[in-house]
């Protein structure tokens, strides 16, 4: 107990409140920044990191880390165009609920919902890393392949009206998930010859692409008028989230949370699937689903809430195991080992004190969090203040940029445009974008691991998926769930 | 309020420019008699900022004095680190473009991963090396290499390893293991996207085995979670020298490593890489060089410009029958 105050009174002195300030701002820059992702946040503070001691570190980590998580949101409502690949599923409410001309609403949603799922997610982290950690250790590829399964048969509920254009609109998400080389054997496929297609296409270029890029298609054929209009003129009333409406969504916090942080702690799995699994689940159990994607609160709620989870998640395996649960908290890693500190099995017997420093740093940074938020919502939402004729034309310089800084090459800038073409088009022709996005975020790790448990064992072939109890009730469900979802869907036509 | 939208937006234009750090400043005035250095020196690194490869060049940050100008890291990750080597192989030869890579750039030459000739780079300074291994859950049934055949080779196929990715070095230097051992074929080799990925597999018991680099250890052997059945060195390494080497469990094979260092487009001036290679030298030779690579679990091992390009050379050739026998060249 002792141990846990002396952390605590470590962290009460200017310097390291300071550091939990500059962390906080530094991540919602950076996260709200398309193009930087939190990694790239987190590494850019590294150099600093090495010099300071351990407590100011972590703060300054664990302050960048929520406000990264927190600040894609902003450029997903404001421009629709996410600032990290987690916030991709915020856009699907957030960026119409901006339209609306709730924008400070919308900010507030999800700065609100950040700072709640946070804290799930740390209650989480500090509650039961050991045997979250264990859990971890259980999914083995059969287990993976059952739970993407599993997520990707929710695309069924967000498919909106007609099931076959979702079912279509998946079907090519796996398609462009498939681009790149093999993941066994490492053959090229599709890539025409060029080695910049190796990697397969980079998540933000389809995400701003099909989004940001095809709404500024859309905003321009709306004509002159309407672009030159002043702000003032277009009507809009802004509203505040009230304290009410906030607590009315405690359960969908908490179910996002738990969301978030359960499949934060898989390694490998991102924020990114947490968000969209949390936001389908949402929607799935909602009074209102069809209401779902034309700006509510619960929709943002669902997705925020879930991506700030994931850090507390994604921390589980990297303090109890060593093992990084996302990109982010792979960075953290090589900070902390040149800080001197080596996550890892041993970490809970020799260095208590890391453990709770970073437990703490990890609560104190959600309050910053909420200071730092409530004062920039304002002046974020300000923004649409601007004429559409100024404000759009640099969005789609923002896009550039952020595209061009993923990996340093035009090219990802081409795939942008590329994809804005194509989600434009998909649009015109009424095809749902949210059931693509989601099998392009799964559908990488969906094929690797079936393809492992194929070879995990020549005998077995493909009967492993009946050896393994959580697999099979993992793919059992993800059958019942769609064919529910599909008569659901039918019966709603009638 | 315009005001404040264009100063908004300029600010993000600047931040994401020097941020990802290409910012062109690096590109001074190659000629114009003016003496080299006289701008940024551009670093690329072909893989993602935070990696391993990417701390490791980091290292090089520290020494501005040195080196009487800043070195300015590029994050072109991709295909291995072919997209960086590309961007460099084709890039002005002035000396402000240089490449930070990694064993990796002979492997996917070979492979046929990049569009230059092997010639078309000059290897300038070997910085750092790190070590492969194998290792296995602490509870296998065999602790070392001679244990290791008698399994597979009374069990065959039910050895799972593992590697991040096909065609990485840890795949083929893996693979040269095995086959030394002569129990390839008696093995199931399955790919995963990261070690990491694959030691939370090994300790569910999911795989058997994976091919690491040292600096991934950690902990584990220590906490009884993983034990090693071998290092892929000539000799013991220092900070692991409990983990005997293959060559004295009887495996006849050469201790390749994977090295880490500077690389610059061929044509870069005589008079500069000499400067390039006597200030790396000075460099990764010094005892607060050698302290940082440590804090990372990488081994300090410099090796200067003639020899490090002739080992260059060489390596493209050992690789070559490794991955033509995998049917990656």
């Amino acid at each position: 107990m002792e141990i846990i105050f002396d952390a605590f009174a470590s962290f009460l002195n200017i310097q390291t409140i300071l550091f939990l300030f500059i962390g906080v701002a530094v991540g919602i820059l950076g996260g709200s920044l398309p193009g930087i992702s939190p990694s790239m946040t987190i590494s850019l503070l590294l150099p600093l990191t090495l010099k300071m001691d351990i407590t100011n570190a972590v703060a300054l980590l664990m302050g960048a880390y929520q406000g990264a998580m927190m600040g894609g949101s902003i450029s997903a409502i404001l421009i629709n165009a996410p600032g990290t690949a987690s916030a991709a599923a915020t856009m699907l409410d957030g960026y119409p609920m901006n339209q609306k001309g709730q924008t400070r609403k919308a900010l507030q949603t999800a700065l609100y919902a950040s700072c709640a799922g946070g804290l799930v997610g740390t209650f989480m982290l500090v509650c039961f890393a050991s045997a979250l950690a264990s859990l971890a250790l259980k999914f083995g590829a059969p287990e993976y392949f059952g739970i993407m399964c599993l997520s990707l048969s929710l695309i069924a509920s967000i498919s909106g009206k007609s099931l076959l254009k979702g079912l279509i609109s998946a079907t090519i998400g796996l398609f462009i998930a498939m681009i790149g080389l093999d993941p066994i054997y490492g053959t090229a496929r599709f890539t025409f010859g060029t080695t910049n297609l190796n990697d397969g296409i980079d998540q933000l270029a389809v995400f701003i692409g099909s989004f940001a890029v095809a709404e500024l298609m859309f905003q321009l054929g709306e004509g002159r008028n309407e672009l030159n209009k002043k702000p003032e003129q277009l009507n809009r009333k802004d509203s505040s989230l009230s304290l009410g409406e906030f607590l009315g969504q405690w359960f969908n916090i908490i179910r996002s949370g738990i969301l978030g942080a359960l499949i934060g702690i898989l390694p490998g799995v991102g924020g990114a699937t947490a968000s969209f699994v949390s936001y389908a689940a949402a929607q799935k159990q909602s009074k209102h689903p069809e209401k779902f994607g034309t700006g509510i609160v619960d929709g943002v709620v669902a997705a925020e809430a879930s991506n700030n989870a994931v850090c507390g998640g994604a921390l589980v395996p990297l303090l109890a195991l060593g093992i990084p649960g996302d990109v982010v908290t792979a960075v953290m890693l090589g900070a902390f080992v040149a800080l001197g500190i080596t996550p890892g099995p041993l970490l809970f017997q020799d260095s208590l004190d890391t453990v709770y420093a970073v437990y703490i740093a990890m609560g104190l940074a959600i309050v910053v969090l909420a200071i730092v938020g409530t004062v920039g919502v304002p002046v974020f939402a300000k923004v649409m203040g601007t004429r559409k004729s100024i404000l759009l034309p640099s969005v789609f310089l923002i896009c550039f940029v952020g595209t061009y800084a993923v990996r340093g090459s035009y090219f990802t800038c081409g795939m942008m445009l590329l994809f804005g073409v194509l989600a434009f088009l998909l649009r015109k022709a009424k095809f749902p974008l949210p059931p693509l996005i989601i099998a392009f975020v799964i559908g990488g790790s969906l094929e690797s691991n079936f393809r492992r448990s194929l070879l995990y064992n020549a005998e077995l072939g493909w009967k492993i998926f009946f050896t393994h109890p959580m697999t099979l009730t993992f793919l059992l469900a993800a059958v019942v769930l769609a064919v529910l979802l599909a008569r659901g869907n039918k019966t709603k036509k009638n | 309020m315009k005001r404040f939208l264009a100063l908004a937006l300029s600010l993000v234009m600047a931040i994401s420019i020097t941020a990802c750090g290409n910012s062109g400043s690096g590109s001074g005035t190659g000629g114009g008699g003016k003496e080299y250095p006289s701008g940024n020196i551009d670093m690329a690194v072909g893989f993602k900022a935070g990696g391993g490869t990417y701390l490791s060049a980091q290292l090089l940050t520290n020494y501005n004095d040195i080196f009487g100008t800043a070195i300015n890291l590029v994050e072109k990750a991709g295909s291995g680190g072919a997209i960086a080597a590309d961007y460099i192989a084709n890039s002005k030869a002035d000396g402000y473009t240089t490449l930070f890579t990694t064993a990796a750039l002979p492997i996917s030459i070979v492979m046929g991963d990049v569009e230059f000739a092997p010639e078309d780079l000059v290897a300038v300074a070997q910085c750092t090396e790190v070590n492969e291994v194998i290792a296995v859950a602490a509870d296998a049934p065999y602790n070392n290499v001679e244990e290791l055949i008698a399994y597979c080779n009374e069990n065959p196929g039910d050895f799972v390893w593992t590697y991040p990715g096909t065609g990485s070095s840890l795949h083929i230097m893996g693979t040269y293991v095995l086959d030394g051992m002569g129990i390839l074929d008696k093995t199931t080799s399955i790919p995963y996207d990261s070690t990491s990925e694959a030691i939370a597999a090994i300790m569910g018991g999911h795989i058997s085995a994976c091919s690491m680099f040292t600096t991934s250890i950690g902990d584990y052997v220590e906490a009884g979670e993983l034990k090693i059945i071998g290092i892929l060195a000539e000799e013991r390494n220092p900070d692991f020298d409990y983990i005997p080497t293959y060559k004295e469990q009887g495996v006849d094979i050469q201790p390749i490593t994977v090295w880490r260092g500077v690389f610059a487009p061929a044509d870069t001036p005589a008079e500069i890489l000499n400067y390039l290679d006597e200030k790396l030298t000075e460099i990764c030779t010094s005892d607060d060089f050698a302290e940082r690579a440590r804090a990372l679990g990488e081994t300090p091992a410099h090796v200067g410009m003639e020899e490090f390009n002739k080992k260059y050379q060489e390596e493209i050739e050992l690789y070559r029958p490794i991955l033509e026998s995998l049917g990656l060249a």
